[in-house]
């Protein structure tokens, strides 16, 4: 398709000692956060490498708001921020430093690199720590200032590597609170993690990396609702135990039936039957507090993806 | 104009690099402390002894770092400069930024030179004042400008070396190490051919020696001085082995450009080419 903002096609990396990364093929919309998911060594230190030109793709296209990396770095620069994965800076420098040296490279200068720096250091939420040097900051404090030093100049790309790695729960909801930002100002994000979490409370799309290939990819709302046949719906009761599960299953389409507690779980396959079930549960008198159809959620879709290939 | 001020942010940086570095601060202490021990030892000489150097002692304080030490020196800055980025997981942070590979070598090479340089002016400066406040006026003052751009150029020849080292080892310590090894054995072969062609003139074995590392480094300052002050040529320069042949500046300052360039292109082809190595977790 044409039209994508940040475009992989059949990337693929071989380290010396034959380790092979890819090929891997990926595609972002602009104005999109996109989440690159995979257990660890599957490849996405790699391809984001690649893809900022500081490894040489063995093969495959890169290409980033029309920009090659390898053949237009410097062009590019100018438009992309990066937090590398386990961000580390010079110790000998403080995290003030750090950013005022991004932003000269950047081609700030005067009170506009004041300005800046400091509106960076305030967003990340690391000015308190700013002019301490780097050498003793927490893997937490690296992480924000990475993603400060990122942020620098307004870039209109962000990349990021593992921006959650080793960050407290405060200042993930707080990391998240500023990639949902940049996005309503247009911003695209490329980022990646191995926690599924992070992605499905931020990601528009997502790839799905598994052992040096990416198994699936598609905008979220997509890959997680239930495809064209199977419906699952949750269901909570006051008095569980009048539901009689045999009664559930007899209903046309029924696939499977769970009882947790005061939770029902029903999956319909090829049939809808949401309006029967509710009516059979009013009918038993348990008491129906709420009912609704649930999605997959990137876990399972993750260990569909994990089955596959064990299975294949 | 924007590569220029990239260009001094990253001279700026590697002065404060250089500064942050406890193997680079002891070097540098060594030296002032060289410097200092020498002048030490010169008041305790009988002034018999001394009188006819007192006017000249600056040159004596200029010559014993510049003939050995200020290489050493060189080559340790040069082999971290860009080996100490990968070990420390930034050369992303600078790869990643509005530079060229080019600016950015060109960038943290003039911040070697520069600190290197600063180094020179600073034990001149205290080989000066040291001189003067205990043997009084020196003479030939117009020779200090010129003698600290001899020693300065004399020391990019190790400088290189060592830049080159780190940046295809990738390895800081290993680097310095190699660097050294190279400065060393450079000297006990130039050490060598000497005794060897003292006792059997052998023209093709002095010439092979001209083309040793060390050979021009640790001459060039001493040759440029004893150019201008013949009368000085008596004094031995600490360290080198007796001058196999008559030798002149340029021969010194031509071994030094062609060692120069050929570990700079190598160091550069290598950091143009090669995939930025991830930090060692
Ligand atoms: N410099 C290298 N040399 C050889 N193999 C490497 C190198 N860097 C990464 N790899 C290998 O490539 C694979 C992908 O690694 P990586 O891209 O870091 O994955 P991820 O970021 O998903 O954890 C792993 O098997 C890793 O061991
Ligand atoms: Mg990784």
């Amino acid at each position: 398709m044409a039209g994508w903002f940040i475009e992989v096609v059949d990337l693929y990396k071989r380290y010396r000692d034959g380790v092979t990364v890819g090929p891997i093929s990926l595609s972002a919309g602009r104005g999109q956060i996109y989440g690159f998911v995979g257990p660890n060594g599957s490849g996405k230190t790699t391809t984001i490498r690649c893809m900022l030109g500081l490894q040489r793709p063995s093969g495959g296209h890169v290409s980033i708001a029309g920009l090659d990396p390898t053949t237009q770095p410097k062009e590019l620069m100018r438009m992309v921020g990066y937090s590398q994965e386990l961000p580390s800076f010079p110790p000998f420098l403080t995290g003030r430093d750090v950013v005022r040296v991004a932003a000269e490279l950047k081609g700030l200068s005067g009170e506009e690199l004041r300005r800046e720096v400091a509106r960076v250091l305030d967003l990340t939420g690391i000015v308190s720590h700013a002019n301490r040097k780097v050498g003793g900051y927490s893997k937490g404090m690296l992480q924000r200032l990475s993603v400060a030093q990122a942020l620098v100049g307004d870039p209109e790309i962000l990349i990021l590597d593992e921006p959650m790695l080793g960050v407290d729960p405060a200042a993930r909801f707080q990391m998240r609170e500023i990639f949902l930002e940049l996005r309503r100002s247009g911003k695209t994000i490329l980022f990646s993690t191995h926690e599924l979490l992070e992605l499905e409370r931020v990601a528009d799309r997502v790839g799905v990396i598994y052992r040096g290939k990416v198994a699936v990819e598609g905008d979220v709302g997509e890959l997680l609702s239930q495809g064209p046949r199977v419906i699952r719906v949750e269901a909570e009761v006051m008095r569980p135990q009048l539901v009689n599960p045999a009664l559930l299953e007899s209903l046309e389409g029924v696939s499977r039936v769970s009882i947790e507690g005061s939770i029902i779980r029903v999956e319909f396959d090829g049939v809808d039957g949401r309006e029967a079930l509710s009516e059979a549960l009013v009918r038993s008198g348990a008491g129906l507090l709420r009912l609704e159809t649930v999605n997959k959620t990137l876990e399972e879709l993750f260990m569909e993806v994990v089955r596959r290939h064990a299975g294949g | 104009m924007r590569a220029g001020r990239a260009i001094s942010t990253l001279i700026l940086y590697e002065l404060r690099r250089a500064v942050a570095r406890r193997r680079i601060i002891l070097l540098v202490a060594l030296i002032f402390l060289a410097e200092a021990g020498l002048y030490l030892v010169l008041t305790r000489l009988p002034a018999t002894l001394t009188a006819q150097i007192q006017g000249y002692a600056w040159i004596i304080g200029v010559l014993v770092p510049s003939t050995l030490l200020v290489h050493v020196l060189a080559l340790t800055i040069g082999a971290s400069a860009f080996s100490e980025e990968y070990e420390m997981g930034t050369a992303d942070f600078w790869l990643t930024k509005p530079l060229t590979r080019l600016e950015y070598f060109i960038g943290k090479t003039a911040g070697s030179i520069a600190f290197t340089a600063l180094i020179v002016t600073t034990y001149t400066s205290l080989a000066l004042a040291l001189s003067t406040w205990i043997f009084g006026p020196q003479q030939r003052l117009d020779l200090v400008a010129p003698t600290t751009l001899h020693t300065i150029y004399s020391a990019l020849a190790f400088l290189f070396i060592g830049l080159a080292a780190g940046e295809l080892l990738r390895r800081s310590m290993f680097a310095t190490i190699i660097a050294a090894l190279g400065f060393f054995a450079s000297l006990i072969t130039e050490f060598y051919i000497s005794i060897v062609t003292f006792f059997t003139p052998d023209q093709a074995l002095a010439d092979a020696a001209r083309l040793l590392p060390t050979w021009g480094a640790t001459r060039l300052t001493s040759t440029y001085i004893q150019s201008q002050l013949p009368m000085l040529a008596l004094i031995p320069t600490l360290g080198t082995a007796p001058t196999p042949a008559f030798v002149e500046t340029w021969q010194a300052a031509l071994n030094i450009a062609l060692y120069t360039a050929a570990f700079c292109a190598a160091a550069l082809i290598r950091l143009a080419r090669s995939d930025v190595t991830r930090r060692a977790l």
